[in-house]
Order: structure tokens, then C-alpha cells, then sequence
């Protein structure tokens, strides 16, 4: 074997083999692990001074905490008790006086239609019911036919 | 996990409540604030879905089965908030959640509460181009550094998929970054 001139003989290469393109993009990638691993980039965002001195508070006061001290009023010492309790009264009033009256007239007009239409009574059974008042009443309201009207009955029913 | 237990307690006794829930709210409003600011972008927003929260925390601490960590319970809750948010808010202005966050970002600018510069501007454009749970767990990975482990638990989701949506949604931010 010849004895190596390293000076003077043809230079021997490496024989370490590069990717292909690896130095097109080494300048990206540096730039990019410097940019994301060391030169951090910051939000930008800033907080207004001393906001985070009243937070605490500002919380604190939102909160429904059951060690808060609650003033305690008598139900009895409170106006609008009163006051609701006599609206309540009223229209309880009204409205039960409002629901029998509605029910007397129900019922009237029941007992007259009772008494129209059932075949049953006869209208002797009706006059037994009256009374000598009830009969001179009716007798007064027959006064009010004029003449006219007495003659027409008289020919109609003849 | 034990002192966790005892503080429970705490907060369900009424006569310890009170200091107790101070005492959450001064642990968690920072991290809850970065959470939600995340997600609806302005901080009057952020401060409506953190105090919602927070009351929400409260109401329901009776029915904390302790199945999960206090915290993941509290994070679950806010990212809840914040989604009930943009969608109701959606719905009212007659638009999709999506085109309502892409409006959010537009009005960044304008914001007195926003002092990003171009990158940042250009990095919160990036993240609002993508599906709504990569973005979830970008933010959550990126900005508020949270853990793989943690996440998990706050958004009941594997691990595994977590990295897989990390990844994809790395991949599209670089993309956008290098070509806009």
C-alpha cells in the first residue's frame, strides 16, 4: 500500500452524504427555534394599574356569603304588610260578595225555567204558591194594559 | 393533595369561608386573569368572564367532588365562561365565534390596554387563524406556559393528543409567520 501524502496528494473526501435541500431551509428553521424556544413573543396585553389591588373586593361583594351580616326587620314593623294585608282582605271581600250574588242569579233563572218548561206543574200548582200580596202585584202590573191591547186579547183569544 | 383537603373544608365552612375564598381569589386571579385575557382579548371583557367566574367558583364549591385538582376545577370553569362569552356575544352581533375573534384581533390596535409591537400583533393574527382548540392549547402552552399534565386535566384531554395539537398549531404559526 502507498504511503499517504495528505500535503500533496488528491484531497479525500468525507464521505458524509447531506440531504438533499438541507440548506434551503436551515435559515427557517434556526429562525423559527430562535423565534419560538428562546425570543419568546409576548401577548402585548396590559393590565390597568392597580386593578388586581380591588378585585379581591369587588368579588367578595358579588358573592352571596352567609357570613354577611343581614339586617333583621319584623314582618310586623314592615308598612307594605299592612298595606297588603288589608288589599287582600278587600278583594276577598268583593270577590266572594261577587261569587254568591252570581250564584242567587243562577239560581232564579234554574227555578223559572224549572217552572216553564216542567210539563208537571200546572199553573193551578203555581197559583196555590201565591200569596193575596203576590196576586194584588200582579194585578197592579195588569193595569198597565191600555184599552187597545185589552180589546186585541179579548178578540184573539175569543 | 392534604392541605388541598383541609382548604376545601375550609371554604365549605361557613365560619372560615370567607377568608378562605379571599384567599383563592388572591391565589388564582392572576393566572385565571392570563387565562381569560387569552381568550376574549379586551380587559373589560376579561374582568366580566374573571368575576363571573370566580361567583360561579363559589356557587359550586358545594358540589366540588375533589375527582379533579382545585385548580383544574377553576381553570375548567373560566375557559367555560370565556366560550359561553364570545358565543353569546357572537350570537347577539349576528355572527360566528370565529369572525367575532377575528374582529377582537383587528380592534387590537385601538385598544388602550394592548401595547404589542408588530411581531406580537402578527403572532395573535397568527393565532386566530386556527381551529378553535389548537388555539386553546396554544395559549395555554405558549404564553401561560402551563404543563402537558396540566392541560390535560383542565381540558380532559390525553397528553398525546395535546402535543399532536401543539405541534399542528406551531407548524401553521411559523407557516403564517414566515409568509405575511
Amino acid at each position: 500500500m502507498k504511503n499517504f501524502d495528505l500535503h500533496n496528494d488528491t484531497k479525500i473526501p468525507t464521505g458524509f452524504k447531506i440531504p438533499e435541500n438541507y440548506f434551503d431551509s436551515l435559515e427557517e428553521r434556526v429562525m423559527q427555534r430562535i423565534s419560538f424556544d428562546e425570543n419568546k413573543i409576548a401577548t402585548g396585553f396590559k393590565v390597568p394599574d392597580q386593578y388586581f389591588d380591588s378585585l379581591e373586593e369587588k368579588v367578595m361583594q358579588k358573592l352571596p356569603l352567609e357570613t354577611k351580616e343581614v339586617k333583621v326587620i319584623s314582618l310586623w314593623q314592615r308598612k307594605s304588610v299592612w298595606i297588603s294585608s288589608i288589599a287582600a282582605v278587600f278583594l276577598i271581600s268583593l270577590g266572594t260578595l261577587y261569587f254568591f250574588n252570581q250564584q242567587d242569579s243562577t239560581d232564579l233563572t234554574i227555578s223559572s225555567d224549572y217552572l216553564a218548561y216542567q210539563s208537571d206543574i200546572t199553573t193551578e200548582d203555581i197559583a196555590l204558591q201565591l200569596t193575596d200580596e203576590d196576586i194584588t202585584a200582579l194585578e197592579s202590573e195588569l193595569t198597565t194594559f191600555d184599552s187597545e191591547t185589552e180589546t186585541y186579547i179579548n178578540d184573539y183569544l175569543n | 393533595m392534604q392541605d388541598e383537603k383541609v382548604f376545601i373544608t375550609e371554604l365549605l365552612d361557613p365560619k372560615t369561608q370567607n377568608e378562605a375564598f379571599r384567599k383563592l381569589v388572591r391565589d388564582y386571579q392572576r393566572p385565571l386573569y392570563a387565562h381569560i385575557r387569552n381568550m376574549v382579548i379586551n380587559h373589560d371583557d376579561t374582568d366580566d368572564v374573571l368575576q363571573n367566574t370566580f361567583v360561579k367558583v363559589f356557587q359550586n364549591l358545594k358540589n366540588f367532588k375533589g375527582e379533579s385538582k382545585l385548580y383544574s376545577w377553576v381553570y375548567r370553569i373560566a375557559t367555560n365562561e370565556a366560550i359561553t362569552f364570545i358565543n353569546t356575544r357572537a350570537k347577539k352581533s349576528g355572527i360566528s365565534s370565529e369572525e367575532l375573534k377575528d374582529k377582537m384581533i383587528n380592534n387590537l390596535q385601538a385598544d388602550v390596554d394592548y401595547d404589542g409591537d408588530a411581531i406580537q400583533l402578527k403572532l395573535q393574527k397568527a393565532v386566530a387563524t386556527l381551529p378553535e382548540k389548537q388555539q386553546l392549547v396554544f395559549k395555554m402552552k405558549y404564553f401561560q406556559e402551563l404543563k402537558y399534565e396540566e392541560i390535560s386535566e383542565i381540558l380532559e384531554t390525553s397528553v398525546g393528543g395535546l402535543k399532536a395539537s401543539y405541534f399542528h398549531a406551531v407548524k401553521k404559526i411559523e407557516e403564517y409567520l414566515h409568509s405575511n
